[in-house]
């Protein structure tokens, strides 16, 4: 009962969190010092999920996972496809998993 | 030029909802394998069948989901699972904030309040791209791409739930949610503000991935729109 609710408080801090500059506050109540920076909200916030991500895995898996996601973003730049990124991603962390 | 935005600009005739198809589909099949790591988590909680679905469809977003159940099954309490998704997605914020105007201008009362329930890294990259769309192209636009990433998301968690009891702690499937990630980020990386804003972002977060409750993703995200610095990019992300 936690785990259900658990996900719905955090679904309910997650919607306001998505309305906040939809729904509650007009976008320009935002400070400029905030406002001249969105464009990159999006790069940073993907960059920083992959890190922590990368920093919480077991030490035996470390460098998997970092030549695993290394090779996803090869893949990603040369065939501009996130399903051959994903692919290629799994089968290298399989690989140097056994290696 | 990333795929999606090639995409979106080189056919401003077709429908917004057949636009929303074709842009959403490479990355919807990605998303499976992270639905099933998602599925897979929820087996491992205890929780299955019609909550878990419902639990999965009302938060809608893998990386908070999966910060509030492994915090729970690592013995964090109610607050503490809670607290760590929340601030997963605190930039959620951004997000709103970034696109709030399109959600803003020329629609219905009802749109500001539900449509930005879909919110998260797909739909908010791929509706950046398409930033020619407004009023009620756009609204068809984003609530399609909802919908389809929603339904294909729940039928990927289901397939985990379903695989949960035999597949091995670890698998290839723990990389399909960081690889995801890389895929949106490296079609921006050609912008050098935004490739200084990365590199923080990353080194930030690795080194502030010991906070609690996920804090260390805040403040990477934080430090690298510091970094930044004013300016506008050549990104699709500009609204």
């Amino acid at each position: 009962m936690d785990v259900l609710l658990a996900l719905v408080c955090v679904a309910l801090v997650s919607w306001v969190f998505r309305v906040t500059f939809t729904g509650l506050l007009a976008g320009d109540r935002l400070p400029d010092a905030v406002r001249v920076r969105l464009d990159v909200a999006g790069p940073a916030a993907f960059a920083a999920l992959v890190a922590t991500d990368l920093a919480g895995e077991p030490a035996p898996l470390l460098l998997p996972m970092a030549l695993a996601l290394l090779a996803a973003g090869v893949t990603a730049r040369l065939t501009r496809s996130h399903v051959a990124a994903v692919a290629v991603a799994a089968g290298a962390w399989s690989t140097f998993a056994i290696l | 030029m990333s795929p999606i935005t090639a995409a979106s600009r080189a056919a401003p005739t077709r429908s917004p909802v057949s636009r929303a198809l074709r842009d959403i589909a490479p990355l919807a099949a990605a998303v499976v394998p992270f639905g099933a790591v998602v599925g897979v988590a929820l087996t491992d909680a205890g929780l299955g069948g019609v909550p878990a679905l419902a639990g999965t469809a009302l938060l809608y977003a893998g990386s908070a989901q999966l910060a509030t159940l492994s915090t729970i099954t690592a013995g964090g309490g109610l607050l503490g699972a809670v607290l760590a998704g929340a601030v997963v997605n605190a930039r959620l914020l951004l997000y709103s904030a970034s696109h709030g105007e399109r959600f803003r201008t020329d629609q219905p009362r009802w749109f500001r309040w539900i449509g930005p329930l879909t919110t998260v890294d797909q739909t908010f990259a791929v509706a950046a791209a398409a930033a020619d769309l407004r009023g009620t192209a756009f609204r068809h636009y984003w609530t399609t791409l909802g919908v389809v990433l929603g339904a294909v998301w729940l039928a990927a968690v289901t397939v985990g739930m379903q695989l949960g009891a035999v597949l091995p702690g670890h698998s290839p499937l723990d990389v399909a949610g960081p690889a995801t990630l890389v895929a949106l980020l490296v079609p921006h990386l050609s912008d050098r503000r935004i490739r200084r804003a990365v590199v923080v972002a990353a080194a930030a977060g690795l080194l502030a991935s010991g906070l609690p409750a996920g804090l260390g993703i805040a403040v990477a995200v934080g430090a690298s729109l510091v970094a930044a610095g004013p300016g506008t990019t050549d990104a699709p992300e500009v609204a």
